[in-house]
């Protein structure tokens, strides 16, 4: 039996769900297929800059009734020593995958997308302007549009290529930090290099932290090739690691790990007329803080192309265009910070230099002006905030 | 300088008008110096309001003046200096429109 719609969208990330939402307003019928059952965490910095914000308060997503935390300052370790702080030069908030994916699949089914969940997807072919879908569980899905949003798991025969920072391998772990130790995180995101690779700390929600780290294969292998030699040679070279995490409960029995992430990849152009969004469409180095916004972003601009009648070449070159800066000065600074940790002592006579770096990798404004028009949903203002001093 | 000419009226108005809406109050209750803030209005707010301005004046309103508004009269201000720098690029790029020069000669061949 083959289910049909106007749009087909394969993945219920951050790209995936907010695009379903914006084209079920405005009337398409999507469906949007996701593997996961349910709740899942996802190897994420759970860091969301003012773009992201903007993005979700647009979609009406409360994240603020999901427990988000607010992040004021950034502090620089190099090497795992002090090196410089500064307070955020934008608005930004701390919040699980675990949390924000659910509620925006609740935003895309609540929208009118169809969404279903469980579903793998393992081919898609494309015959006479239809795609079919295929599926694990046998079904198959007709759609004259199809949108890749499946993130960090390539489709079969649709692999990105490797990146300009490739190499790198990802792991996360949350934590219940010592009383004293969380105080001393407070509102901070903390961003830790070392030769081989690099590491943040955040307070999540509920009084616990996130630590992300990403490390060179090469440096890994050394350490055995796992969490059990990272996570010691985090805590004995790194002062800051050693002090925040003794005492530290990890909340998960093992860490979350992503290969083979490929920084610094965009895609230019859609040749086979599939519209690639989110991680499929762009990855930024982690420690910019644009990667969610990137994803909400990526997902508005092709929603707003579609509704005009763009092609997903169109849209796809646009997006591609808009992300050129902010990916080619990440991607540097991703290479350089890796190999070069100690570089971070500009920082400590250029304490600024943090937020300025910072506020280079976000999408500008005029490009999130691109995304506005096309799928606009007015009730943008509409949560409900009572006066309740909710400002940024 | 002041300047009560109607087009001056009519963007605070307009201004009024588009805050009233997103806001959910009755535009009699703004008033040009009503603050922001009392309106919760915060900085992503800020944002959504000037890509509806710029939508309908067709201007650009700079960051650091989005940061700055503080009161309605403000934004209205932020709108008029947008508007007035689209007009005079516009008449510096406009072929149509003569140089004007001191002798006061007729339109040179472009």
């Amino acid at each position: 039996m083959t289910q049909t719609c106007d749009v087909a969208v394969v993945g219920g990330g951050l790209a995936g769900s907010s695009f379903a939402a914006r084209l079920a307003r405005q009337g398409k019928q999507v469906l949007l297929l996701e593997r996961s059952p349910g709740p899942h965490h996802k190897v994420c910095g759970d860091f969301l800059s003012h773009e992201a914000l903007w993005y979700l308060r647009q979609l009406g997503v409360d994240i603020d009734a999901l427990g988000a935390v607010r992040l004021s300052r950034v502090r620089l370790y190099g090497e795992g020593r002090f090196t410089a702080e500064c307070a955020l030069p934008f608005p930004a908030c701390s919040l699980t995958r675990w949390q924000l994916d659910e509620a925006l699949l609740h935003c895309a089914s609540a929208s009118g997308a169809c969404v279903r969940r469980g579903v793998h997807v393992q081919n898609v072919q494309r015959d006479h302007d239809i795609w079919t879908v295929s599926t694990r569980e046998n079904e198959a899905i007709a759609a004259p549009v199809l949108v890749l949003a499946s993130g960090k798991h390539d489709l079969h025969g649709h692999p990105r290529p490797a990146g300009r920072h490739a190499g790198l391998v990802g792991f996360k772990m949350y934590y219940t930090l010592a009383p004293a130790q969380h105080a001393l995180l407070g509102d901070t995101v903390e961003i830790v290099t070392f030769r081989g690779g690099y590491a943040g700390l955040q307070p999540i929600e509920h009084g616990r932290a996130n630590l992300c780290a990403l490390v060179e294969a090469d440096l890994l292998t050394r350490l055995g090739g796992g969490w059990r030699g990272l996570d010691a040679y985090l805590r004995e070279r790194l002062p800051v690691l050693a002090e925040r995490l003794s005492g530290a409960t990890p909340m998960l029995s093992a860490p979350l790990t992503v290969a083979r992430i490929p920084y610094g990849f965009v895609q230019h152009r859609s040749s086979d007329g599939l519209w690639r969004i989110g991680d499929q469409a762009a990855v930024i180095p982690s420690f910019s803080g644009d990667g969610m916004s990137i994803a909400l972003h990526s997902a508005a601009l092709a929603a707003g192309c579609f509704v005009d009648g763009r092609s997903a070449d169109r849209f796809q070159r646009e997006l591609a265009q808009q992300l050129r800066m902010p990916m080619r000065l990440a991607t540097m600074l991703s290479l350089l910070l890796v190999k070069h940790p100690g570089l971070t002592t500009i920082a400590q006579v250029w304490p600024s230099l943090l937020g300025h770096l910072g506020s280079m990798t976000r999408i500008p404004r005029r490009n999130l002006r691109a995304s506005y028009g096309g799928a606009h949903v007015h009730s943008l203002y509409g949560v409900a905030d009572g006066g309740d001093g909710k400002v940024f | 300088m002041e300047r009560f000419s109607d087009r001056m009226d009519e963007i605070a108005a307009e201004c009024v008008r588009t805050i009233a809406q997103a806001k959910g109050v009755p535009p009699e209750s703004i008033t040009p110096d009503t603050t922001l803030e009392s309106l919760a209005l915060d900085s992503l707010d800020r944002v959504t309001l000037s890509f509806d301005l710029e939508e309908h004046y067709r201007i650009q309103i700079p960051e650091h003046v989005l940061l700055s508004m503080q009161t309605v009269g403000d934004v209205a201000n932020a709108v008029r200096e947008a508007k007035a720098k689209r007009e005079h690029t516009a008449t510096l790029h406009d072929p149509a429109v003569a140089p004007t020069s001191r002798s006061g000669g007729g339109p040179e061949n472009a």
